[in-house]
């Protein structure tokens, strides 16, 4: 088996699962929507810079958001043992994890591209001129959190409170990643361009590489009984 | 001379302080057809779960067919050849059978998978349910369901762990008929069980396991009666 059309077929199962219910991507988008909504009327938006708060509500929604996917994408793993299938087949463990990764990265996306829609309606800011440098920064952190997230869901899916092990777990860790995610948005929503941002973009990528490493090496790990 | 369809040198499975599976020294000849009894807690399922990989041994080894079992790159000619049926599905309940089915298969490579798929599913009676959700179907649809993902690659070793449990009788009917013909097909077949009935009337060797060892490996007896004696003797106090 190729390996990377074994991650692809892990993938592209997921993907199928998920159409067939939309449970994770519809749970996701109501609480993103939520969320938004709830900042919108709090806020005073004349005493604040557009762009600091629109950052700081767009990273407290998309983690949020993303960790409810995230701990669905392992449920179904889990539920009647189907993960033994995919251990028992001839495919390497760590295609496996980066199968995952790549659905739930997927799913983030959409996520992240639907909320940074919903933010530009509801702070009132053009962006398309931002879109390419705000596309980055939520590419990067989506797949730092993906690799994180995939991974402790890994681990909090055997547990009986799975979903409150995963918050425990995974919003400390993503810390520098959400931080590095507001530094770089907001410069970006503020007109200034990507150079700016340089610093955080590479502290993301770097945390990207460890998060998926640890993952590819961990993964078997956390799967055997 | 072919290597054993099944090798175990001093396996042994500690949970904590528990000894699921005392170390434990078995061989299994290709084709043959090996019944596991022994009561709850014996160690069957872990020895099974030990062979198919998805435990770690705490110590000793396994072979099948003469690779060794374990996790990892390189391990795919061992994997390759086990189908495991367990407990639990198996396979996932948003998905049909159909879609099960064609994407375990998919993992494994195999040429022509539309046929062979449609063959499976109308093989283990599956054929009115392939595009419904497997989380839909009836116990004894899901048992069937699972074993045609198991014998999709035709594995050359079949890791049975309770698979009549819960069937109805047509079920069992499928399920039956089908381990009799992956028998006679040449496969080795290693099936835990606590029904002594079907035991009997399927396998040709038995072990016996009780409290993590192993109690007995003999040639299966003929007849009820020395069955439930031999297993009487082996597993020891009465009402394990």
């Amino acid at each position: 088996m190729n390996y990377l059309r074994g991650v692809w077929l892990v993938a592209r199962k997921d993907l199928l699962s998920e159409t067939r219910t939309f449970e994770r991507l519809s749970s996701m988008l109501f609480l993103a929507l939520t969320i938004l909504v709830i900042f919108n009327f709090a806020l005073d938006f004349s005493r604040w810079q557009m762009a600091d708060l629109a950052a700081g509500v767009l990273w407290v929604t998309l983690p949020l958001a993303a960790v409810l996917a995230l701990h669905d994408s392992f449920r179904a793993e889990r539920e009647d043992q189907a993960l033994w299938g995919l251990l028992l087949a001839p495919l390497d463990e760590s295609a496996i994890y980066l199968g995952k990764l790549l659905s739930n990265l997927l799913l983030l996306l959409i996520l992240g591209a639907l909320t940074l829609g919903l933010s530009a309606v509801f702070f009132n800011f053009n962006l398309v001129p931002v879109a390419a440098g705000l596309g980055l920064v939520v590419l990067l952190n989506a797949l730092g959190f993906a690799a994180l997230g995939t991974l402790f869901a890994t681990l909090s899916s055997r547990a009986r409170r799975g979903e409150v092990l995963l918050h425990l777990l995974l919003l400390p860790v993503a810390i520098p990643l959400i931080l590095a995610a507001v530094r770089s948005t907001t410069p970006l929503l503020a007109g200034r361009g990507l150079g700016e941002v340089r610093p955080w973009l590479q502290l993301t990528v770097a945390m990207d590489v460890i998060f998926t490493t640890a993952g590819v090496l961990l993964f078997g790990y956390l799967t055997e009984e | 001379m072919m290597p054993p369809a099944v090798r175990t040198r001093a396996l042994s499975k500690r949970y904590g302080a528990r000894v699921a599976l005392a170390p434990l020294d078995l061989e299994v000849a290709a084709g043959e057809f090996l019944a596991l009894v022994g009561p709850n807690g014996a160690g069957k399922s872990t020895l099974l779960l030990l062979l198919a990989a998805l435990a770690r041994p705490s110590d000793g080894q396994a072979w099948l067919f003469g690779h060794p079992v374990e996790r990892g790159p390189g391990s795919s000619a061992g994997r390759r050849a086990v189908g495991y049926v367990g407990h639990p599905l198996i396979a996932y309940r948003a998905l049909s059978p159909r879609q099960n089915l064609e994407f375990f298969g998919r993992l494994y490579g195999l040429p022509g998978l539309e046929a062979l798929v449609d063959a499976s599913l109308a093989r283990f009676g599956l054929a009115e349910q392939a595009d419904d959700p497997a989380g839909s179907l009836s116990r004894g649809q899901q048992q069937r369901l699972s074993l045609a993902r198991a014998l999709l690659h035709e594995p050359p070793l079949l890791l049975l762990d309770e698979p009549f449990n819960s069937l109805d009788s047509e079920a069992t009917g499928v399920l039956s008929g089908a381990l009799r013909q992956a028998s006679r097909a040449g496969r080795t077949v290693l099936m835990a069980t606590h029904d002594l009935d079907r035991a009997r009337e399927l396998a040709g060797q038995v072990a016996v396991l009780r409290r993590g060892h192993l109690a007995l490996r003999a040639e299966a007896p003929a007849g009820a009666q020395a069955w439930a004696s031999l297993y009487r003797r082996a597993a020891g106090e009465a009402g394990e």
